[in-house]
């Protein structure tokens, strides 16, 4: 195994048996991955896929039926790797008798960390998502969102150089997607590692390097997303201070012919609605107060 | 003469009392039964690193079946296959005594082993059983050990924490308010229909039979469901993927539910303790049973004694069996002319050394009475005492007999509180029967008169025991004399047609007395023990089960633990119409209990698969816990200290108890797929 594969899988088999060990359904199928040191990594695919449950096998949740898996050299199986490991599940599944401050203490715990650390790395990742108005509140109380931040708080409790996210959008709404995103890109810029699984591909689109497409179990396509999503067989060019005029347009489609190809479409590029948004929220907080009015309709 | 009002009834906690002295035999028998249970376990673990594919991903088989693992196991199935060849020629050996004695053919084979007598053969046999559970024990404990250092406090201590937190926010602990409404009503109230002096008994044990069922059934609730709800709710997720051994979640949840039982067991005795201080119970009852009477217990022995000259010439016999369902206690017959005698002997110098600084030396009694006739009206039975040290010599009977002449004017019963004579008159015979009881090394009480369920306080004086104490037996005695004991209570039934109930622990010396309510919380502890054995079946049942299947397994296996003393009477084959074959031969041919089956070859066959279902039941019966021996709350009611001794041997059995388990739930959580 490479010294800088964070992760890798061998021949990974999951199968799920019945009561009396027969089949029920093969959820992974001889998956070969490696995941190198510092990259964004996503698995995507629909339900069903292998995602969760190749997260599940790397986190030892799970046993393979056969084939091998490894994290940091040692086996998937072996606890001490998990010192290394920050797992977000999909649903934020913590105690919701606590409060955030005592989330984080109960898992600082956990990793065996003195109670000074614990402190200390509690009060700011509570001030790093944004929970410290609310840090007294029992979980139970939250939104879907502020779970999800409280987390990926206790996911990052120790540091860890390896960062696994399941579904980390799920359920956070357009702003706190950016956030997410953003978040997941400074882990990068740390120098940690991230493995992702999502069906949301806007998302893994924007932040990862390199994704797995999985389905039925099988792995379908592996490798750096700039190479998988583009078009070799298509060219776009944009330009700006340009009127989109006949005369441009009949200019263009002869210099494309000229050169062997043809030209599909010219017209002006759109935004995404998630800019939009963004755009939209950020002029809110700058300058609060009604933004649309119905046409006919005079701003005081 | 003292005689308390009403008292003690008949103790009923001697059945479980246990000494230092019988820890290594017990250890022993341990190490076999639990090292049986490892072996099986061993065998299950090798069969799932061998089938299962995840010992592959681990790393390697070698890392699940170390080294020294296999060796130990290989060496204990070496010592189980010497103890199975041991076993055969067991039976070989008593098929041949059997023949030798001219047996026919038809003689099931559990009579001719009854028959034979132990020898070497058995010894080894036994020794070599041990020595397999002890190798199989180390073999399967192996990992176990090795992860316990592995375990680190701020972890358990933080799912021992989160268990706590999780059953007090919860408002799990708002069902112990539920007792308190015991403490609404008149403590009187309790004592329906009894006499008014066994009105603290009766609250004690109210009080306590509440506490048990409230605790425990809470504590069950509690830990079964703890880890099946965490795996359900996924919560378990976020913490085996933190470097928590799977065991710490185990040991975590266990402390942390004992240590809130461990508080509010706490609370709720200091609460009970509060209720009876303060509570309007009759004078007389709180009186008696107020108290912590540490006592000093002898050996009992039944003789029958064919005359009175020939009391030298002592033959025993077990005592009479009146019938009664306790068959502890047996009964001696009554009459001036009976030859039977219940005597307890005292041989541990160092506890009479104490009891010889008294001025005197209460002995403390409580018998039991069947009557064959209805005696007389408001006479008790009465019994006669003859106290008598090592050095009494049976030829100074004449001399003895003078010297109580010469002091008052013939035989006469005397204590300090004689209410008979004046007090000075009652002081001077104190002191002169002292000395007569210090010169002879004899003391006599004659014609006590008693009744059922009263304790009783004859005062002996502390010159019988400095004359007990005064050399040593061992030295002083001839050669070849029996070993002898420092002092003997010899107790005679005088009543006619009247019969004494004596058990071994209704007669005693009373050395002092404890704080009633030091005792009190002495006695939680046995419900504390009950309830620890509830949680770590219910956590370790639950680290494999769902969590109603783990409550009701726990539950079952406590409920068994009450009727202990009869599952071990069918495992014995001790019970009325045999086992289950046997009885259903029984039914099919009409035979009643008391007759004898004919053993044709069938019915022989059958009782062999009798002797194998009561090989099967011990085994079964090795993982009901011993609940009564827990149940210490009858020594509150009757107000005996529960002492020191009795508290740490029964943390032994605890232990004992528990450790199988906690490996047994070690194993489950580390071979479970929590995803799955």
């Amino acid at each position: 195994m490479a010294e800088d594969y964070i992760v890798e899988t061998r021949s990974l088999t999951k199968v799920y048996r019945d009561f009396w060990g027969r089949k029920k359904k093969t959820a992974l199928n001889a998956l070969d991955l490696q995941i190198r040191k510092g990259e964004i990594f996503g698995l995507l695919g629909p339900n069903g896929s292998g995602k969760t449950t190749t997260i599940k096998l790397l986190l030892g949740l799970l046993f393979p039926t056969s084939g091998e898996a490894f994290v940091f050299g040692q086996p998937a199986v072996d606890v001490r790797k998990n010192e290394r490991i920050g797992y977000l599940p999909e649903e934020s599944y913590l105690y919701r008798f606590l409060n955030a401050e005592e989330t984080l203490d109960f898992y600082g715990r956990l990793f065996n960390m003195s109670s000074s650390v614990r402190e200390q790395r509690s009060a700011d990742l509570i001030r790093r998502v944004g929970l410290e108005n609310d840090k007294k509140r029992t979980l139970r109380e939250y939104s879907k969102g502020m779970r999800q931040r409280i987390g990926l708080a206790q996911a990052l409790i120790n540091d860890p150089e390896l960062v696994i996210l399941d579904e980390p959008t799920s359920g956070l709404d357009p702003l706190g997607t950016i956030w997410m995103k953003e978040l997941i890109l400074d882990l990068r810029k740390q120098g940690k590692t991230v493995l992702m699984c999502s069906h949301r591909l806007d998302d893994v689109q924007d932040v990862c390097d390199r994704i797995a497409i999985l389905y039925n179990g099988d792995l379908q396509e592996n490798g750096e997303v700039k190479k998988l999503v583009e078009d070799a067989k298509r060219v776009e060019m944009r330009a700006t201070n340009l009127q989109l005029t006949d005369a441009l347009r009949r200019d263009l489609e002869s210099l494309v012919q000229k050169h062997g190809g043809t030209l599909e479409s010219v017209g002006h590029p759109t935004t995404t609605l998630e800019d939009l948004f963004r755009r939209v929220v950020e002029e809110s907080k700058a300058r609060p107060g009604r933004r649309f009015l119905p046409a006919g309709k005079v701003k005081v | 003469m003292t005689m308390f009002s009403t008292l003690v009834g008949v103790m009923e906690l001697d059945a479980h009392t246990v000494g230092w002295g019988a820890l290594p035999a017990l250890l022993k028998t341990w190490a076999q039964d639990a090292g049986g249970f490892a072996a099986l376990g061993l065998f299950f673990w090798v069969l799932y690193v061998m089938v299962s594919p995840a010992p592959a991903v681990a790393g390697s088989r070698q890392k699940m079946i170390s080294r020294f693992m296999a060796i130990t196991g290989g060496l204990a199935l070496i010592a189980y296959l010497v103890a199975l060849g041991l076993t055969i020629a067991i039976s070989l050996d008593g098929e041949r005594l059997a023949n030798e004695q001219g047996a026919g053919p038809q003689a099931g084979q559990a009579a001719v082993i009854v028959a034979r007598q132990a020898n070497k053969l058995d010894s080894y046999q036994d020794t070599m059983l041990a020595v397999a559970g002890v190798l199989a024990l180390i073999a399967f404990c192996e990992p176990f050990v090795l992860d316990l250092l592995r375990l680190r406090g701020r972890r358990v201590y933080a799912i021992a924490k989160l268990s706590f937190k999780e059953a007090i926010r919860r408002r799990v602990v708002w069902v112990f308010f539920v007792f308190l409404l015991i403490f609404m009503f008149p403590a009187t109230w309790f004592s329906l229909g009894s006499k008014p002096g066994d009105a603290l008994k009766t609250t004690i044990s109210v009080v306590s039979y509440a506490m048990t069922l409230l605790l425990t059934l809470t504590a069950l609730l509690l830990s079964a469901f703890s880890i099946p709800s965490d795996i359900r709710n996924q919560t378990i997720h976020t913490i085996v993927t933190k470097p928590v051994e799977r065991f710490e979640i185990v040991a975590g949840r266990f402390l942390g539910y004992v240590g809130l039982q461990t508080l509010v067991l706490f609370a709720l005795t200091a609460i009970s303790l509060v209720f009876i201080l303060t509570s309007n119970v009759d004078r007389a009852a709180r009186a008696e049973s107020m108290r912590a009477r540490v006592p000093v217990y002898g050996k009992l022995e039944y003789v029958r004694e064919r005359t009175e000259e020939q009391r030298v010439k002592q033959q025993a016999f077990e005592g009479i069996d009146v019938g009664r369902e306790y068959a502890y206690r047996k009964y001696i017959g009554g009459g001036r002319l009976s030859s039977h005698r219940a005597i307890w002997s005292f041989s541990k110098r160092g506890q009479l050394e104490n009891l010889a600084e008294m001025p005197a030396v209460p002995l403390e009694f409580a018998f039991d009475i069947y009557r064959m006739t209805k005696g007389l009206e408001n006479r008790g039975v009465e019994n006669s005492f003859d106290i008598t040290t090592w050095k009494w010599d049976p030829a100074r009977e004449a001399e003895y007999q003078k010297a109580l002449r010469t002091a008052f004017g013939g035989y006469r019963n005397v204590s300090p509180d004689d209410d008979q004579v004046d007090p000075e008159t009652a002081a001077r015979n104190w002191e002169k029967i002292n000395a007569i009881a210090e010169q002879f090394g004899r003391f006599e009480f004659k014609n006590y008169s008693v009744f059922d369920y009263q304790t009783y306080r004859l005062m002996v004086p502390p010159g019988l025991l400095k004359n007990a104490l005064e050399g040593d037996p061992a030295k002083d005695l001839p050669a070849g004399s029996p070993p002898p004991n420092l002092i003997q209570v010899k107790v005679k039934c005088e009543s006619e047609s009247q019969n004494l109930g004596l058990a071994p622990l209704d007669l005693y010396f009373l050395e002092s007395e404890g704080h009633f309510w030091i005792n009190f919380f002495r006695g939680a502890i046995g419900l504390w023990c009950r309830l620890t054995i509830v949680i770590g079946l219910a956590v370790a049942a639950s680290t494999y089960l769902a969590g109603v299947v783990s409550f009701l397994l726990a539950f079952c296996l406590f409920i068994g633990g009450s009727f202990r003393d009869f599952l071990e009477s069918l495992a014995a084959g001790n019970n009325v119409g045999g086992g289950p074959f046997e009885t259903f031969t029984r039914l099919v041919k009409g035979t009643t209990t008391a007759g004898e089956l004919d053993k044709t070859p069938t019915v022989t066959a059958l009782l062999r698969f009798d002797d194998a279902f009561r090989w099967g039941f011990r085994r079964l019966l090795n993982v009901i816990p011993d609940t009564g021996r827990f149940t210490w709350s009858k020594y509150l009611e009757q107000g005996f200290i529960v002492d020191f001794d009795k508290i740490a041997i029964s943390m032994i059995f605890l232990a004992g108890y528990m450790l199988p388990w906690l490996v047994l739930a070690y194993y489950l959580m580390r071979s479970r797929e929590i995803a799955a």
